[in-house]
């Protein structure tokens, strides 16, 4: 130890100057020279002493004090106190101390009390103060109580200090988890209302959009109170200028309004009659989101750290109001772009359907009227009616082509590709068109090439691709003509259709394709139009993997270019069986081009031949070719004629398509003429089919036998084609007039929404509408379907909706009705959920079973969703940092979706990478750039669509929408169609995924920013091998903190290791701790001891408030030795454990904080560290738990150290904290050092060192080998002697060997085996002969005279003196 | 780092001075040790009892000033110096007693 004091000069000049110049005659002490010795002394002791003392003498206890409590504690009263009673200079504590001055003065006992609140009133108002102090008494000589002595420290600034932070504290963790505005005010009362100290009341106001500011918040205060009225009008500034403190951006000091009275008080007696008004700014934000109105404590002034406090509240509080507000839009936005999909697809195929119905109620009796032979209508009627028609026809067009962008929307349209001969199909859907063109006045021109190749299209979506493009065409060209072309490329087809019209103008030929985008203004001959056509056109090219493009110029005409592939097979319904869409562009282009004045006559022919019956679908089965040839073509006119060779060929024929009469031969191979006639009979879908017998044989009685077998009529050959061409006329009216009224029936449940079949009463499909064919695909050629139904899932592959739907059945075949909802298989794998209504009709054979099915898959999947929402809050709710984020949310996409795996590409400078995935697999790799520019296109995105148009690989969504910085890419494993609304729950739940991303990335910043900052004023993380340090801050709620480590390289073998923890965190306390290590850094490399180190700081301590009780551990290892010298003050003890798992605490040393014991010594201690041992030091986070002793918390790290052991010392940190922080969730920041001492390279323990050929480094090097010695329990007087011996050799090479030359080295290396210490001391120097003399001589006796051997050996490279001697306990 | 020493020097009980020596002795420190001895009086009293390592250069210096006069030497029982007085029999040339 040293003497030099290490505080500055003591500062009582002052006192002592008043002490002095103060006229004590009229004091009842009288002059200084007449007070008794004892006051004098005690007057001096008080007034040099550094601590803040008073004292009070005699029995009004006189006031005498020091500079340090004037300064901290007197305020104003000083120079006026000194001398005067003590009543005096505190009468407003007097019922405080009163007490405690009479136990002193009469009991003569000492008093201690810990930051007692006292109300001060020395700066001219009652303050609130805090002092921790003892009373003691001063005894005269005679035992009498003379006087007594005070020694305080104010403690006001750390208890303001602690419980600010604890409110800010709590306020910014209460507020991390409120995520609407309600929650933020709802946590801001709960804390606030827990500090009525600091804010004994408080009002938060919100601005409206009106500018009025409405409250949101109070604590200590009712709302509605004066000072806190419920709404505060614009430009009103009732009881407070909020629209000023908004407007100035700045807090502004008011007072509270109205008189004292009546005012909130908080914690205190008195009210508060001020308060700062902050206003609410969130960094960025344009305009104060509100303004935070504090009642400030009566008994503090406002000064800088008061007012910061204030304005850190409101910034807590506008920060949550942002954060709720941006969280809040964030999420509407997410659910109303997935609530505009969801309802504009159910409008569109609700309004459709709903549509569907009146039409077809609408167009029926329309053409029946038109038809209708036996009251014909006549003139300007029919000229009416066929205007309702046709409009009626066009509406339905136009319902139709929403339906069908309903159905591409819910990916319920796919496209059915079949091989057609493009070439001849193109041509003959122009050509239909051909007469209204050139009726217009136009030239049709077409430029058809032949194709290399097959093309696979959907026959309905060519048609109607073209058809648009033509009826565009002609709407916008007035003059001139129509070319449509077709050529083949390599891999695409591209038909072209281009028109000398008025063109488009360039700006709008981006939008064309838009749905619902009409060019303004566009000339031509309608400005009737939906908008919807082009797009269409460019729907449907997309759904055959194509695209449209237009090239325009304005007055020159405009090309259509549609693309498509060759495409593959993917129909599978029969092709055909939509009706066709010709006669519906057709009356539509007629109303453009006026009223028909030439009718073709071919079409008057059909007319008059067909009559009525022109669509109808006749079958004509016979035998012999040239028959049949003959028949089809008197026939194909007229009607839509098919033929067969025989009974059989002509049932496959039937099955697949109903026909609306059959005109078959008798006498057939296979099956004939009767053959069929039954089987068509026995089937309830084709019973009702006319059938006309032809037959060779004449007479009556075939007829008989024929119309007997339930035959229609019956035709001898031969006969006339006009006979032929009657007969089926009038067969094919009759049938209408007999199946008219069914024919309303069954159009009326065509046009239902809902699907209607009918079971005969084996439970059997006979009948079914046109909506059950869209709901599950089967179609309706196919009946009957018998049980078990295709479209009832495979009990094998999902036994629970297997089982509920075969229920049903059952259950209707037995119950006679029945009301459930089941999942049923769509024929394309899709699930469709059915309400099933359905009830029995008719009795024994005419039993039947009539179904209706509701599609309700939306209403499920919306349920589905909310609770996928529910679970992915949750999910989300649960995780911590940014990768548990990932993980929950990536993990709940995959299971909402039966995906096979989800992922997350995010771009940063290494261009674009899996930032988290859900699998680790490497097959997972989509193609990145894709899977971000898919997402950057839309909120969600199909990826991937399979060739077949339907099935789509998986679906994309930015996870931060307009940064776009990052996106997730679900993979649905193996490609399927998605359900309409799964697109809307993948964007909510992406919605949801980077809500809680964005949270959590906030959380990590803060969490970096806490860490960095702690960092850069931390101890340095590089570190030699054999340690290892860490430093975590705390994580609820996060803040920087009072902890630190360092590591500091003295030089020659030592390293110095200090661990402190400084009291209080955040900035303070982390601005305390950088100056803590700063001083303890500094005065390290002065002094080697740990003791006069820590000594040291006390004096720092003393003069930084806010390093008072701060604790350290703070060692200097001697690393050759393993010798480590310690000192703790106040800390917890550090641990070893040895190899072989034996450990002790390093409990000696032990003294108190720092801040206490200025000028005292502190206690220093000595262990040894054996090789292979390691030693841990630590600050409280890691070892303190609630609920748990600190003893059983650092037993348990001691356990956690022993099983660790064997690893590196970077392992051992990380296994240690992770036995002891699970999850890292450590309320209280954390440093930790660990030091390993190398194994030992031999065997026995050796102290090496080269020391410096100066006098003065004789004293280190002796201290070094000492406690190497002592650590390793040789006893006193034996380390004496070794110190002694080795000594001698050293200064010996020091001043014989080197002759005093500096900078040479003498090499000491000691050994210790068992008991046996063998010593070597080496020098390279030259021995002077006959140097030294009698001093010499001695030298070497003393060696002999206290080791066992000495032996000396001298060369031309130095001398080695070797010792050896017997040591040990 | 120079050893640390102290030298204090006393009116003696008796007619000799004391000086009283506290700290280490060995080279870096010797010739300020040997002036402390280089007292006036014939008689001296060297109080070791304060020193905890001597080696010796030191006992060179007590055996040198031994020569010029009476010179009695203090130490502490289990410290360096007894051992050092032990083994060179400083005893012999002076009187030496246990503090």
């Amino acid at each position: 130890m040293t003497d030099t004091p290490r505080v500055p000069a003591r500062s009582d000049d002052d006192l002592a100057a008043v002490l002095a110049a103060r006229d004590w005659s009229e004091s009842p002490l009288g002059p200084p020279e007449e007070w008794p010795s004892l006051l004098r002394t005690m007057v001096n002791v008080v007034v040099s002493s550094r601590f803040s003392m008073w004292m009070g003498w005699g029995p009004d206890l006189l006031f005498f004090y020091n500079h340090a409590y004037a300064r901290a504690t007197l305020g104003v009263k000083h120079p006026w106190a000194l001398g005067r009673p003590t009543r005096d200079v505190w009468p407003e504590i007097h019922d405080e101390i009163g007490p405690r001055l009479q136990m002193v003065m009469e009991g003569g006992e000492a008093t201690w009390d810990e930051a007692l609140l006292l109300f001060l009133e020395r700066g001219g108002y009652r303050e609130e103060t805090y002092h921790t102090f003892s009373y003691s008494p001063i005894v005269d000589v005679d035992g009498t109580v003379a006087g007594m002595l005070c020694v305080v420290t104010e403690e006001t600034q750390r208890v303001l200090a602690e419980r600010r932070m604890a409110t800010l504290r709590d306020l910014a963790s209460e507020l991390s988890s409120a995520r609407t505005e309600a929650a933020v005010f709802e946590a801001t009362s709960t804390v606030l209302g827990q500090n009525l100290w600091d804010l004994p009341y408080t009002a938060t106001y919100i601005f409206e959009g009106d500018g009025a500011a409405r409250l949101v918040a109070t604590t200590g205060v009712g709302p509605g109170d004066r000072v806190a009225p419920h709404l505060v009008a614009r430009g009103d500034d009732g009881p407070w200028p909020l629209g000023r403190v908004a407007a100035d951006r700045s807090s502004r000091l008011w007072t509270s309004p109205g008189g004292p009275d009546g005012l909130p008080t908080g914690a205190w007696a008195d009210p508060s009659r001020q308060a700062l008004l902050v206003p609410l700014v969130e960094g960025g934000q344009s305009a104060p989101s509100g303004v935070f109105v504090a009642g400030l404590n009566p008994y503090r002034e406002i000064d800088a750290d008061y007012r910061g406090f204030a304005e850190l509240v409101a910034g807590s509080v506008a920060s949550g109001v942002a954060a709720a507000r941006a969280y809040e839009a964030e999420r509407r936005r997410a659910e109303s772009l997935a609530e505009l999909d969801r309802a504009k697809t159910e409008f569109f195929s609700n309004v459709s359907h709903e549509f569907r119905t009146p039409l077809t109620l609408i167009l029926a009796p329309a053409d029946d009227a038109m038809k209708d032979d036996l009251a014909p209508l006549e003139g300007v009627q029919r000229a009416r009616v066929e205007i309702i028609a046709r409009n009626a026809r066009r509406l339905r067009r136009l319902v139709n082509d929403m339906l069908d962008f309903a159905r591409i929307e819910g990916g319920r349209l796919p496209a059915e590709t079949v091989p057609t001969d493009l070439v001849e199909f193109t041509r003959d859907v122009a050509m239909s068109f051909a007469p209204v063109i050139e009726r217009a006045g136009l030239r049709l021109s077409l430029e058809l090439e032949p194709l290399g190749a097959t093309v696979h299209v959907d026959r309905d979506m060519w048609e109607k691709i073209l058809l648009n493009l033509l009826s565009n065409a002609l709407k916008f060209t007035l003059e001139g003509g129509i070319n449509v072309s077709l050529r083949g490329r390599d891999d695409t087809v591209v038909l072209a259709v281009s028109d000398t019209g008025v063109g488009i103008p360039a700006d709008h030929q981006d939008r064309l394709f838009e749905r619902f985008y009409r060019v303004p203004g566009a000339g031509g001959r309608s400005h009737e139009g939906t908008g919807i056509g082009l797009a269409l056109v460019a729907e449907l090219a997309r759904l055959h993997g194509g695209d449209v493009s237009v090239v325009s110029s304005e007055g020159q005409g405009s090309t259509f270019e549609v693309v498509v592939p060759y495409g593959t097979f993917t129909g599978s319904t029969p092709a055909g069986s939509r009706e066709s869409s010709i006669a519906a562009y057709l009356d539509e282009a007629l109303l453009w081009v006026g009223p028909d004045q030439t009718e073709p006559v071919d079409a008057t022919l059909v007319r008059s031949a067909a009559g009525t019956t022109a669509a109808a679908r006749v079958l004509v089965v016979d035998d012999n070719p040239d028959m049949r040839a003959y028949l089809a073509r008197i026939l194909r006119p007229y009607w839509n004629v098919q033929v067969a060779s025989d009974g059989v060929e002509a049932l496959e024929v039937i099955t697949r398509h109903r026909p609306d009469l059959v005109l078959t031969d008798v006498m057939m191979p296979r099956l004939d003429g009767f053959g069929l006639l039954s089987a068509v009979r026995s089937n309830p879908v084709t019973a009702t089919v006319p059938i006309v017998f032809l037959s060779a044989r004449a007479g009556e009685e075939s007829a008989i036998e024929g119309l007997e077998a339930g035959a229609d009529d019956y035709l001898v050959k031969p006969f006339s084609g006009l006979e032929l061409l009657a007969r089926v006329r009038s067969n094919l009216e009759l049938a209408a007039l007999r199946n008219h009224e069914s024919a309303w029936r069954g159009a009326l449940i065509e046009s239902l929404y809902d699907a209607v079949v009918v079971l005969d009463r084996n439970g059997t499909l006979i009948e079914a509408n046109g909506a059950f064919e869209e709901l599950l695909g089967y179609p309706r050629a196919a009946l009957p379907y018998p049980p078990p139904f295709p479209w009832i899932y495979d009990p094998e592959t999902d036994p629970e909706a297997a089982r509920a739907a075969i229920d049903g059945h059952q259950r209707l075949i037995s119950d006679g009705r029945l009301v459930a909802t089941f999942p049923l298989r769509h024929r394309e794998g899709r699930r469709v959920e059915v309400a099933v209504a359905a009830n029995a009709v008719g009795e024994g054979d005419d039993r039947r079973y009539v179904v209706a099915l509701h599609d309700v898959t939306v209403e499920v999947a919306a349920a589905e969703r909310d609770a996928a929402l529910a679970r992915l809050g949750i999910g989300l709710a649960e995780a911590g940092d940014v990768r548990q984020v990932y993980e929950a949310g990536l993990t709940e996409l995959t299971q909402v979706f039966d995906a096979s795996a989800a992922l997350i590409v995010e771009a940063g400078q290494a261009g674009l990478t899996i930032v988290a995935s859900s699998r680790d697999d490497a097959d997972l790799a989509p193609d990145l750039g894709e899977v971000m520019r898919e997402a950057g296109r839309d909120v969600t995105a199909v990826m991937g669509w399979e060739s077949d148009r339907r099935s789509v690989r998986g679906l994309a969504a930015q996870l931060d929408p307009g940064r776009g910085r990052r996106a997730v890419w679900l993979d649905l494993g193996t490609p399927r169609p998605l359900r309409g609304d799964e697109r809307a729950l993948f964007a909510v739940l992406c919605g949801y995924f980077g809500q809680a991303v964005a949270r959590a990335e906030l959380y990590e910043d803060h969490r970096t920013v806490a860490t960095t900052l702690q960092r850069s004023i931390l101890g340095p993380t590089e570190v030699p091998a054999s340690m290892a340090v860490r430093y975590l801050p705390a994580v609820q709620p996060l803040e920087v903190g009072g902890d630190w480590y360092d590591v500091i390289d003295l030089g020659g073998d030592h390293l110095a290791v200090v661990v402190g923890d400084c009291t209080g965190r955040g900035l303070n306390a982390a601005a305390t701790m950088g100056q803590m290590r700063s001083a303890c850094r500094a005065l390290l490399l002065q002094s080697e001891s740990p003791a006069e180190v820590v000594a040291g700081l006390d004096a720092f301590a003393e003069r930084l408030p806010s390093a008072m009780c701060t604790t350290v551990f703070c060692g200097v290892i001697h690393q050759p030795s393993g010798t480590f010298r310690y000192t703790s003050a106040g800390h917890l003890p550090a641990l070893v454990v040895n190899p072989d798992g034996s450990g002790l605490e390093l409990g000696r040393g032990q003294g108190v904080p720092l801040g206490f014991s200025s000028g005292a010594e502190r206690p220093e201690a000595t262990c040894c560290l054996a090789p292979g041992s390691t030693l841990v030091m630590y600050t409280d986070g890691l070892v303190e738990r609630r609920s748990e002793s600190l003893d059983t918390g650092i037993e348990r790290l001691r356990t956690s150290l022993v099983r660790a052991m064997a690893e590196e010392p970077e392992q051992v940190v990380d296994d240690l904290l992770a036995d002891m922080v699970p999850g890292r969730m450590q309320e209280d920041d954390i440093a930790v050092l660990l030091y390993r001492r190398p194994a030992a390279a031999e065997s026995g323990d050796r102290f090496s060192v080269a020391v410096r050929s100066d006098p003065a480094e004789l004293s280190a090097f002796r201290r070094g080998l000492r406690d190497w010695l002592e650590c390793r329990g040789v006893e006193e007087s034996q380390v004496n002697e070794v110190l002694i011996a080795c000594g001698e050799a050293c200064a010996n090479a020091i001043e014989h060997a080197y002759s005093f030359q500096p900078d040479q080295l003498v090499e000491v290396d000691a050994s210790l085996v068992e008991t046996t210490l063998t010593l070597t001391v080496a020098d390279h120097g030259k021995w002077k002969e006959g140097s030294g003399g009698e001093n010499r001589g001695r030298g070497l006796a003393i060696m002999r005279a206290l080791a066992d051997e000495v032996a000396v050996e001298r060369g031309g490279g130095g001398t080695v003196v070797r010792m050896v001697k017997q040591v040990g306990p | 780092m120079t050893a640390s020493m102290e030298v204090r020097v006393e009116p003696g009980p008796g007619e000799a001075p004391t000086v009283l020596v506290s700290g280490e002795i060995d080279l870096s420190n010797i010739d300020r040790f040997r002036a402390a001895l280089d007292e006036d009086s014939p008689s001296l009293v060297v109080d070791l009892s304060g020193v905890t390592y001597i080696d010796s250069a030191g006992v060179a210096v007590l055996f040198s000033r031994a020569a010029r006069g009476p010179l009695e030497i203090w130490y502490e029982e289990e410290s360096v110096v007894r051992a050092l007085i032990e083994v060179t029999r400083l005893g012999d040339v002076a009187v030496t007693r246990r503090k």
